[in-house]
């Protein structure tokens, strides 16, 4: 046993020898970065304008307000680079808007990371874990995991393989509960979390570039998620009954491919979860099997997006399906469903700094629900947006800052008409006008990579 | 390779499942008699399904605790095994969710007469169980209420816009009132708006606007209406006609102006499509005697065509009138009304004044009480089919019970005398008419009143060794085995006042036959004493020599001597079911 104490004091020691040169830290420097949008718009009728959207990731034309603020400050050492991020997001409503000062913040990225050479990195944090995205559906499809945790990147020349764990705890009646008890040194009561059930999220993806194909770029990946809950029991804090909410699981498996040549560019994804990685980490699942887990859950996710960027013109492509069914045992539900939006743009370099952006998109979804005809319950909306803007940095599908015009026209059946509740217009309208301004912009942050 | 795809494709999207269409309305039922109800509170038969246990909390009996539509569907071969043939479903319409703390998981307490009440399961659901049901020759029987709403508005009084319940008196020598705007008492003027200075006209009704507890304007959008409520209060005195007809229910519960053609229509169209939807077999029908039986003349003959026209034949309306007078209970079976009603007479006279008390000779009536009744019912009852109704008067088919959710449970007023039960089931499955049981009862419930008497079911495991479900399930096997017992005629051979240490104390029998049971003959004998053995000489209307024997614990038959004399002595509390060997 000395020995062995010994033998790890020698190596803390000879480590300490190793690695003990002095970082100059005023070679740093601080970063700046941001994501944000910004817009408004009326319906034409008076009221404020809003997204039409019925299905869960739904095209962005007309999107809530949401920014990000980025301070990084990064080192670099030799072989080594270090980075702290830390993001602040700021959801609407806004002050201009509603008049009330107290605004509702997040802290999205606040996490250190560090990498030696190209074959090693490793971070720590609170983070936002991304991977591509479907621009005009705002969507990312595979890889979009929000957990404090942490993770490593090993790289062997275009290959890389990134692992991660990280924990989400959310604050809802299934997940974490404080209940009284009787102080045991003084007077008084003390809260005790009575539940407590962290989500723990394993990730890993293997990505692959591929070699030897001229101009075109070929990216593969595969990509796999491990959702974990642990059991837990809740109580009534009136009359002290305590219910158990048993352990769950889920997975998920799925890959991306992407293609790309000069300005061009697409992105396939497929995505099969099961369990309780059918339900995201920002979410609990509201619908269960009848031993309360999400056993028997399931989705199917095919995804794409395309980008072709010319001269004058450039088109963006985007869209999904969804094949969502929960694990409760009726075959009619809310929790099951098919839905999915096709959206295309194209945008029109008018001038050097001005273009025009045309859209056109559909969605719908249907839900597991009969009338009473038996007749599934499904809606459709499509729209159609002419969208001039302002571009001060010129041209390009993602240039931005990008100040807009927005016009919509929205359409949708009389199904989804039937998705509202019954005082609101949008149960009585089939015909949805927009128009607003807005401005979107980013720059420098590590979330929203310049493309 | 593209089919390939597009297969893939078609099959992973959503379809509608079997059970989501209409199936076309046809008839399940040859002869009502021949059916024995089983009373469910779906709230509380079995939980099939978790996702609708919105607001359940668990061991509160006065709020909801899990049951549906899937549940009951699980345990189909429950009722196959106990022997029942008719499910008697509490109301599937969407209520009021909660009031003054207490859930309608019972489901009286409508607000919207075209939607499914989601916490029971939805029309799919409620298809589903029906369509099995029948795959099993089992029927449905759902249980409706026309005479009232839940408590969807406030009478507002004070005229201030929202509901108060207040407490007034000056402190000094003035008496102390007390109002409530939910549920004010009864006034024939309408309930009147009152200031300092005294009335001042019929105070406005006020539909809540709460959509969380779904306590809101109800549908269809004629019972959304001022018009369609009576806005006289609450029913103070039972005794009153105009009270008891246009009174609002306790509980704040909304009386209905069912004289109105508009409304009538409504109630017609809103539950006869229920019918329709889910191919549904029979109405149970709430509180009949709070509604003129001029709304019961246009309602039943109305539901009875339009099914009629679309294949549905001998759909059965049977009536709720809470009330022990046989008279009363007989009016609603008038020409034109209910196929039958509860035999709510019986159930005091009977079931309470002899079997429940057996244990206290004092207490107890003699069973001279059950003959006294039953004689009645030809007179009080109607004798005549209702056109187009189950092809039986009503006097031949009351619905025969011993207790339900409205009342405490046998077993608690009986405290707990597990053998007077199983005697008066012995009794309930034998006698005329259509029996009853409520659920629970075969497991030994023993709840008492309201909401005590409507304990969780499943978490019994549906066990099924218990001496009282055993009995049940071997007495309905008996009723299906021997037409006498479900159709033939009766006629009371013994009856007595004695209840006390008299040879024949609590001796009763009777014979069925003949009728629709033609020569098929059955002779019950129950001793409904608890304290000793009874005896009596029983002339039967068979001849000498005809041996019978007990068909419901097997043991040495009984022979017939001469002029029909048969020789009985029965253990307390126990009976024979004497068949011809």
């Amino acid at each position: 046993m000395r020995a062995l104490l010994f033998a790890l004091f020698s190596s803390v020691a000879l480590a300490e020898e190793v690695a003990a040169p002095v970082v100059d830290f005023s070679k740093g420097r601080f970063e700046f970065g941001t994501y944000g949008r910004v817009g408004i718009g009326t319906d034409l009728s008076g009221q404020t304008g809003r997204s039409a959207n019925i299905v869960s990731h739904g095209p962005r034309l007309i999107e809530d307000p949401y920014a990000e603020l980025e301070l990084r400050r990064e080192d670099e050492f030799g072989p080594v680079k270090s980075r702290v991020v830390s993001t602040i997001a700021f959801f609407p409503p806004f002050f201009h808007f509603n008049g009330q000062s107290l605004q509702s913040v997040g802290l999205r990225n606040l996490y250190a990371e560090a990498s030696v050479g190209d074959g090693f990195s490793a971070w720590a944090g609170s983070r936002m874990y991304r991977g591509d995205d479907v621009y005009l559906l705002n969507f990312w499809p595979l890889d979009d995991l929000n957990t404090i945790g942490g993770g490593v990147r090993f790289g062997f020349g275009k290959t890389q393989l990134k692992l991660h764990a990280g924990l989400a705890r959310l604050d809802l009646p299934s997940t974490y509960q404080l209940v009284v008890n009787n102080d045991p040194v003084d007077f008084g009561t003390v809260s005790v979390p009575r539940l407590d059930r962290p989500r723990l999220i394993e990730s890993a993806k293997l990505t692959h570039e591929f070699e030897g194909l001229g101009d075109v770029g070929l990216r593969v990946s595969l990509y796999a998620e491990a959702h974990e809950l642990p059991a837990g029991v809740r109580r009534s804090t009136v009359t002290g009954d305590e219910s158990v909410l048993p352990a769950d699981w889920g997975v998920m498996l799925g890959g991306q491919a992407t293609v790309w040549h000069e300005k061009q560019f697409a992105h396939l994804w497929v995505r099969q979860t099961l369990g309780l990685a059918t339900t995201d980490e920002l979410t609990m699942p509201t619908r269960f099997n009848n031993q309360l887990t999400t056993r028997g859950a399931r989705s199917t996710r095919l995804a794409m997006a395309g980008g072709w960027d010319a001269t004058h013109v450039g088109i963006m492509l985007g869209g999904y399906l969804d094949f969502v069914r929960d694990a409760g045992i009726s075959e009619t539900s809310s929790g099951k469903y098919d839905e999915g939006a096709l959206s295309a743009r194209l945008q029109w370099y008018a001038a050097k700094y001005f273009g025009v952006a045309v859209e056109a998109n559909v969605q719908r979804r249907v839900y597991a629900l009969v009338d009473a005809q038996g007749s599934l319950r499904g809606g459709t909306v499509g729209q159609l947006s002419v969208m001039p803007y302002f571009s001060p940095f010129g041209h390009g599908l993602f240039q931005r800052p990008q100040l807009r015009l927005v016009y919509a026209l929205s359409m949708r059946d009389a199904g989804a008409r039937s998705f509202y509740g019954v005082d609101d217009p949008f149960s009585r309208r089939g015909v949805e006008h927009y128009a607003g301004i807005s401005v979107e912009w980013w720059f420098n942050a590590t979330t929203y990579p310049q493309r | 390779m593209r089919f390939l795809l597009l297969a893939l494709f078609a099959s992973a999207c959503l379809a509608p499942p079997p059970d989501a269409k209409a199936v076309p309305l046809t008839t399940h039922v040859d002869d009502w008699r021949d059916e024995v109800i089983y009373q469910v509170l779906v709230d509380r038969f079995a939980n099939g399904d978790v996702n609708n246990d919105f607001g359940v909390q668990a061991g509160h009996l006065a709020r909801f605790q899990g049951g549906d539509w899937r549940g009951l569907e699980n345990h189909l071969d429950y009722f196959e095994r106990l022997g029942v043939t008719t499910l008697w479903i509490s109301p599937v319409v969407r209520n009021v969710e909660t009031d003054a703390d207490f859930d309608a998981y019972h489901g009286y307490w409508a607000q919207d007469l075209t939607e499914t009440n989601p916490h029971f399961g939805d029309l799919t659901a409620l298809r589903s169980l029906v369509k099995a049901a029948h795959e099993k020759k089992l029927k449905v029987v759902l249980d409706i209420v026309t005479n009232h709403m839940g408590q969807v508005f406030f009478y507002d009084q004070n005229l201030n816009g929202k509901p108060d319940v207040y407490i007034g008196g000056s402190g000094g020598t003035s008496p102390v009132t007390r109002s409530t705007e939910y549920d004010p008492d009864w006034d024939s003027r309408g309930v009147q708006v009152f200031t300092s200075l005294g009335v001042a006209g019929r105070a406005p009704i006020t539909f809540f606007d709460l959509p969380e507890t779904y306590r809101q304007r109800p549908k269809p959008d004629v019972l959304g209406t001022a018009d369609a409520y009576h806005g006289l209060g609450r029913t103070l005195d039972y005794e009153r006609p105009d009270q008891l007809l246009m009174g609002d229910f306790p509980g704040g519960l909304k009386d209905v102006a069912t004289e109105l053609p508009e409304v009538r229509e409504a109630m017609v169209e809103s539950y006869a499509r229920w019918a329709e939807l889910a191919d549904l077999d029979g109405f149970r029908i709430d509180t009949v005697k709070h509604v003129e039986h001029g709304f019961w003349q246009h309602f039943a003959p109305a539901v009875r065509k339009r099914l009629a026209d679309q294949g549905k034949q001998k759909f059965l309306m049977f009536g709720e009138a809470f009330d022990g007078r046989d008279d009363l209970l007989g009016s609603f079976t008038k020409p034109g009304e209910m196929d039958s009603v509860f035999y709510f007479s019986q159930k005091y006279v009977v079931y309470a004044d002899v079997f429940e008390k057996a244990h206290d000779a004092n207490a107890q009536r003699g069973t001279s009480q059950i003959a006294w009744l039953w004689n009645q019912r030809p007179t009080n009852w109607s004798n005549t089919p209702q056109p187009g109704g189950i092809g039986l008067a009503p006097s031949k088919v009351p619905v025969n019970f011993i207790d339900n959710h409205d009342t405490a449970r046998f077993l608690n007023n009986a405290r707990g005398d597990v053998k007077a039960l199983r005697n008066a089931l012995t009794l309930l499955l034998t006698e005329e008419g259509l029996p009853c049981v409520y659920y629970g009862t075969e497991l030994d419930f023993a709840g008492g009143n309201d909401p005590a008497n409507r304990e969780v079911l499943w978490t019994t495991g549906f066990d099924a060794s218990g001496e009282t479900w055993q009995h049940l399930a071997r007495l309905n096997a008996l009723r299906k085995q021997h037409v006498a017992l479900r159709r033939g005629d009766t006629k009371v051979l013994f009856s007595t006042q004695n209840t006390q240490a008299e040879d024949d104390a609590g001796l009763f029998a009777f014979e069925r036959s003949g009728g629709d049971a033609g020569e098929a003959y059955a002779l019950v004998v129950l001793n409904t004493n608890g304290r000793h053995t009874s005896k009596t000489r029983l002339v039967t209307s068979k001849p000498a020599g005809t041996l019978l024997a007990d068909a419901l614990t097997p043991g040495p038959a009984y022979t017939v001597g001469a002029g029909g004399v048969l020789e009985v002595e029965l253990p307390a509390q126990s009976a024979i079911v004497l068949v011809p060997r």
